[in-house]
């Protein structure tokens, strides 16, 4: 029983020893300990971050950021802090925005609509970002009055009669270039994981009222 | 609210989950969000696995870069101080302003979008609030606090404001003489610094737009124009046609009995050319027609044609004067 408590006690004087050392040497400016640190916590920021900017590209430059200003500040560094609450407060701000630029437009609506209608045997269930490539990809083989009208009415929310103005046609062109620009969508998705979704794609209908 | 959070995470959210987490007042969200971010980089359990040794060496090699190029400066620095040399040394001064400004620009706090003479751009706020911004423009934003505490922006020029709802979380512009408060809504606001009106004009939903000076208000709805007067405050409103509404933003410029003068100015506007008009008699015949942003010799040729005028054009400026 003494044994245990005290090699927990050792362990756990050792872990803050180590992590006050870092910081000792990181405020004096050690490349060293800035490595160390590095090693130590990339995965988990990394890992952390991915969960509210379900982006990679984005959650590689957010972790770039939050080690260079880590890096930058670390003269006014307290020496009582420590990594775990330097990191999250640095990022914390990166995060929120992320979660909010995510939240708000049309596309994010698309793909909860797609893992809501997803069973719960789809085992091919796809990350948001690749089910923003694979509907981008898509819509990019389309013929260009098509695609513009679709982007036009779903991701930058206008009215048929906004769209139509806009690229000097008729309200009723409007309308049937939506309704073939969805057909071709649906067959060229076919062959894609999204398919089931797009099959029954209802907020579709939203298309075509103003 | 935690619940939701978890399914955001998770991919697991329903439609009704969304619109609650989009419409959540900005502070709750701020603040709930924060709670929960906290307890998952704490005790989340992140699956470290999936993550790539690729990204950590790329990430690893640009902090190296950064870091290395900053030390650098070090070297210089002594070498300076060993010569006491004063060619080297403002050199280094400038260096260090360099990387220091650098440095602030990353911590810097406001979000700044301007546009130049005949320059038009579109933004979009982290609320997916769109603004469309007309030639000498500038909206000036604070990212740290957008959406988090309200949506406040300052804002000079004219652009067209496509507004999120939010009932939670109204919508502040900060412009001149002025301030405008809004739910969720689509207008144009036009306040210049040199122009002694600015105006609103309403396309859909509501506004509440105040004047700085006179501290009088009025809630605007849909076709309503408010004009306001700089210097005294007062606030006027008229019905006004909103099919053309922001119609710079496609590319013309309608006038509807506007002095001739007045249409030589928004075409200097627009094109960032001064435009002279040697002609007295004929700045204050009122212009009705449509000219385009995008071609100023076509919208030369009508004025020409109209007035009987003729223009001519040199690196500096345009000359439009009498045909004799």
């Amino acid at each position: 029983m003494y044994l245990r408590e005290n090699i927990c006690l050792m362990l756990f004087l050792s872990y803050v020893t180590e992590e006050s050392q870092l910081i000792r040497e990181l405020k004096k400016g050690s490349t060293q300990a800035f490595d160390k640190i590095f090693e130590k916590y990339f995965k988990r920021l990394y890992a952390y971050c991915y969960r509210f900017t379900k982006s990679k590209e984005d959650s590689e430059e957010i972790v770039q950021d939050v080690f260079l200003r880590l890096w930058n500040i670390r003269e006014t560094i307290q020496q009582e802090d420590t990594l775990q609450s330097l990191l999250f407060i640095i990022s914390k701000n990166y995060l929120i925005n992320a979660f909010h630029k995510n939240i708000h437009p049309p596309e994010f609506e698309d793909y909860v609509d797609y893992q809501e209608k997803l069973s719960v045997e789809d085992t091919q269930r796809l990350e948001y970002e690749d089910f923003l490539q694979q509907l981008k990809l898509a819509l990019s083989k389309l013929p260009k009055t098509q695609k513009s009208v679709i982007e036009k009415s779903r991701l930058e929310q206008k009215t048929n009669k906004e769209i139509a103005d806009e690229l000097s046609l008729s309200e009723q062109t409007v309308k049937n270039q939506l309704s073939l620009g969805l057909k071709t969508l649906r067959s060229l998705l076919r062959e894609t994981q999204i398919s089931i979704w797009f099959l029954i794609f209802d907020s579709v209908f939203r298309y075509f009222s103003d | 609210m935690e619940e939701l959070y978890r399914k955001y995470e998770t991919d697991r959210l329903t439609i009704q989950d969304l619109d609650a987490l989009r419409n959540a007042n900005c502070t709750e969200v701020s603040k709930g969000l924060e709670d929960y971010m906290r307890k998952e980089w704490i005790e989340g359990d992140l699956n470290l696995s999936s993550v790539s040794d690729d990204a950590q060496s790329r990430v690893k090699s640009l902090l190296d870069e950064h870091i290395r190029s900053e030390r650098s400066v070090m070297p210089l620095y002594v070498k300076i101080l060993s010569w006491a040399a004063g060619i080297l040394l403002p050199l280094f001064i400038i260096s260090t302003f360099y990387l220091y400004h650098e440095n602030k620009q990353a911590l810097s706090e406001e979000m700044i979008v301007t546009t130049g003479p005949g320059e038009r751009a579109t933004i979009t706020l982290p609320d997916n609030t769109q603004v469309t911004l007309n030639t000498q423009s500038k909206l000036t934003y604070i990212p740290k606090v957008y959406n988090k505490e309200e949506r406040r922006i300052k804002f000079s020029g004219e652009a067209y404001f496509n507004v999120a709802k939010n009932a939670d979380c109204p919508f502040f512009i900060d412009a001149k003489g002025l301030n405008v408060k809004v739910l969720g809504t689509k207008f144009n606001l036009l306040v210049r610094q040199d122009e002694p009106t600015a105006e609103l004009l309403l396309e859909s939903g509501s506004v509440l737009f105040s004047s700085l000076v006179s501290g009088k208000s009025a809630i605007l709805k849909p076709s309503q124009k408010v004009i306001m007067d700089q210097l005294t405050g007062k606030l006027i409103i008229v019905a006004d046609d909103i099919r053309n509404i922001s119609s710079w933003r496609k590319n013309e410029l309608v006038f509807r009995n506007i002095p001739l003068s007045s249409v030589i100015i928004s075409l200097e506007k627009v094109y960032g050319i001064r435009i002279d008009l040697n002609c007295k008699e004929c700045s204050t015949d009122l212009f009705t027609g449509t000219l385009v942003t995008n071609d100023i010799n076509g919208d030369l040729e009508v004025i020409e044609k109209a007035y009987h005028l003729k223009a001519t054009m040199n690196e500096r400026k345009i000359i439009i004067s009498r045909i004799e």
